[in-house]
């Protein structure tokens, strides 16, 4: 007689779970620790296996040691893992770019930006770092290259940069960290695409979950909607 | 300025390094020799090193012994052949100044981290850049404050006269952050045990004071002192204090509330960024240059800071380890 009771629930968690369980690697950097943004969001992708990376290096190593079925990851990132296909775009006010914006204590001439020590997080290999920055600025400056967003800010208290290069989503949280008399400066009609959502095949499960995220998710990801 | 004669000599000259190029692939890797003692701290440096140059970079690792000798060091360096030296540790420092000498070559570049006052450790040494390893007051200070619901606007510091300098210069970084560093200094042939117990009890006395920043300094960090000085002299003192020791903020220890330890890995990332700019200036330094380190890893005793202060919501995921 238990056994019979217990059959229904035992059919709805099975009818509940995604059918398959999808690997997810996802690398976005932020102010949030990794370990937090993993149990944000594994949270709510339940059933599914998710794993936030700190590190670029341990990103694209474990891609090519144990290939999940979906990344999420910035596009110029997503873009070179070329077995990858965008099925979402992450978007900011219907839009899946922002625009950059550089942060100073001085003003920046951004007539003159190959002249400027421009401090950015690297989203990429060291070189193409270099390809991608001149495709949001416009020129080639001289890169000064950190791991985490927050290490932005002691490049320009040492003196270490003239100005660092964010999206327009992590302008307010840098500045909030600091006291010092901090100069915005707008990169007019620069793109820098946000997250994208990338699988090798049919990543439906996945995409039906990743459109359920929270607003407090998405924002984690620097998002605040999906778009196809 | 000279120009090149496009001679028929120098067009076979061209085409043979191109053909060379096409039949043997790519440019050989670029050698660096690393210079480091054992352990995961120094592992994960050079692994920042390594996964920041890539693959262009061939990393010669000498893990250097107590008894390790400049003479060892010029074995290898010579093996080696290096673009540049990475020397870790004050000992990995001293072992290239020594083997330098013996080589004779005084233009190989050297990047040098994770050691004590590594500006000093360079101090005169041709064509050297390094790291400090000693977090600055300023990133300490604006981490902890970003988590805090109250203002942090003084931090108080005790510190031995021999470190003026060092007191000094963070003392100017904490102004552009809007920090008072107010700092005790104690003669450095003074008691530590009775200077300490003057200097905490003026800061402990004072209303205007939001934080101590403890340094890490053997002169007034020991076992002894903690229990005999630092304890009693903080037990009833309501405002965190900041370590550099990771075993301090134990919550039992009832001590530290907020730590803050260089990142390896990011030092060593930061290190390869050095390489590459020494790269692009043909491998050389001009001016002896050591930078700030920017990277930490932050570690909380929550218990610690909810009892004294508590902490802005939502700020946790700031931290990396959480002690509680």
């Amino acid at each position: 007689m238990k056994l019979l009771r217990a059959v229904p629930w035992f059919a709805a968690a099975i009818l509940a779970a995604p059918a398959i369980a999808d690997k997810i690697y996802v690398f976005y950097p932020s102010m949030a620790k990794p370990n937090v943004v993993q149990a944000a969001l594994q949270a709510k992708l339940a059933g599914h296996e998710v794993t936030v990376f700190g590190r670029l290096a341990d990103f694209s190593t474990m891609i090519g040691q144990t290939p999940p079925e979906v990344i999420v990851a910035p596009k110029a990132l997503a873009d070179q893992f070329a077995g990858y296909k965008p099925f979402l775009k992450g978007a900011r006010k219907g839009g899946p770019s922002e625009e950059g914006v550089l942060i100073s204590t001085k003003p920046v001439n951004t007539g003159a930006m190959a002249t400027v020590n421009l401090g950015v997080v690297g989203v990429l290999e060291r070189s193409a770092m270099n390809g991608f920055v001149q495709g949001v600025v416009g020129a080639q400056p001289k890169l000064k290259i950190v791991t985490k967003v927050e290490d932005l800010l002691p490049l320009l208290t040492f003196g270490s940069a003239d100005a660092v290069l964010v999206g327009e989503t992590q302008v307010e949280e840098l500045k909030g960290r600091s006291q010092a008399a901090l100069q915005t400066t707008p990169v007019e009609g620069s793109k820098i695409g946000l997250v994208v959502a990338a699988s090798k095949g049919d990543a439906s499960n996945v995409e039906a979950a990743l459109k359920g995220l929270g607003a407090a998710e998405k924002k984690m990801l620097g998002v605040d909607a999906w778009i196809k | 300025m000279d120009q090149v004669k496009r001679t028929p000599k120098r067009a076979f000259q061209i085409l043979v390094g191109l053909l060379a190029t096409v039949a043997f692939g790519q440019e050989t890797a670029k050698s660096i020799l690393v210079l480091r003692p054992a352990g995961a701290s120094f592992d994960d440096a050079k692994k920042g090193i390594k996964e920041t140059l890539g693959s262009g970079y061939d990393l010669k690792d000498f893990v250097m012994t107590k008894e390790s000798t400049a003479d060892e060091v010029v074995k290898s360096w010579k093996a080696a052949a290096p673009k540049a030296v990475v020397a870790m540790d004050n000992k990995g420092v001293a072992l290239f100044r020594e083997a330098r000498t013996k080589v004779g070559d005084s233009t190989t570049p050297v990047v040098a981290l994770m050691g004590v006052r590594i500006d000093a450790a360079l101090r005169g040494a041709s064509s050297s850049a390094g790291i400090n390893y000693e977090i600055p007051a300023v990133t300490i200070l604006v981490n902890l404050r970003s988590i805090l619901p109250t203002p942090l606007k003084k931090a108080g510091v005790v510190y031995r006269a021999s470190m003026d300098d060092m007191f000094q210069r963070n003392a100017e970084f904490c102004k552009q952050e809007n920090i008072e560093l107010v700092g005790i200094k104690v003669d450095d042939a003074a008691d530590a045990k009775s200077g300490l117990e003057k200097a905490l009890k003026d800061i402990a006395g004072r209303s205007d004071i939001d934080a101590l920043w403890v340094v890490n300094d053997n002169f007034f960090l020991n076992a002894k002192l903690i229990k005999e000085v630092w304890l009693p002299g903080l037990s009833g003192w309501k405002h965190p204090v900041i370590v550099g020791v990771e075993t301090l903020v134990k919550p039992e220890y009832k001590f530290g509330t907020f730590a803050v330890l260089p990142d390896n890995y990011a030092l060593g990332a930061q290190a390869a960024g050095l390489l590459q700019e020494i790269e692009d200036a043909g491998w050389k330094v001009e001016e002896v240059k050591v930078d700030q380190p920017l990277s930490v890893i932050k570690t909380l005793n929550l218990r610690g800071l909810k009892s004294c202060c508590g902490i802005q919501e939502g700020k946790l995921g700031e931290v990396d380890k959480v002690l509680e």
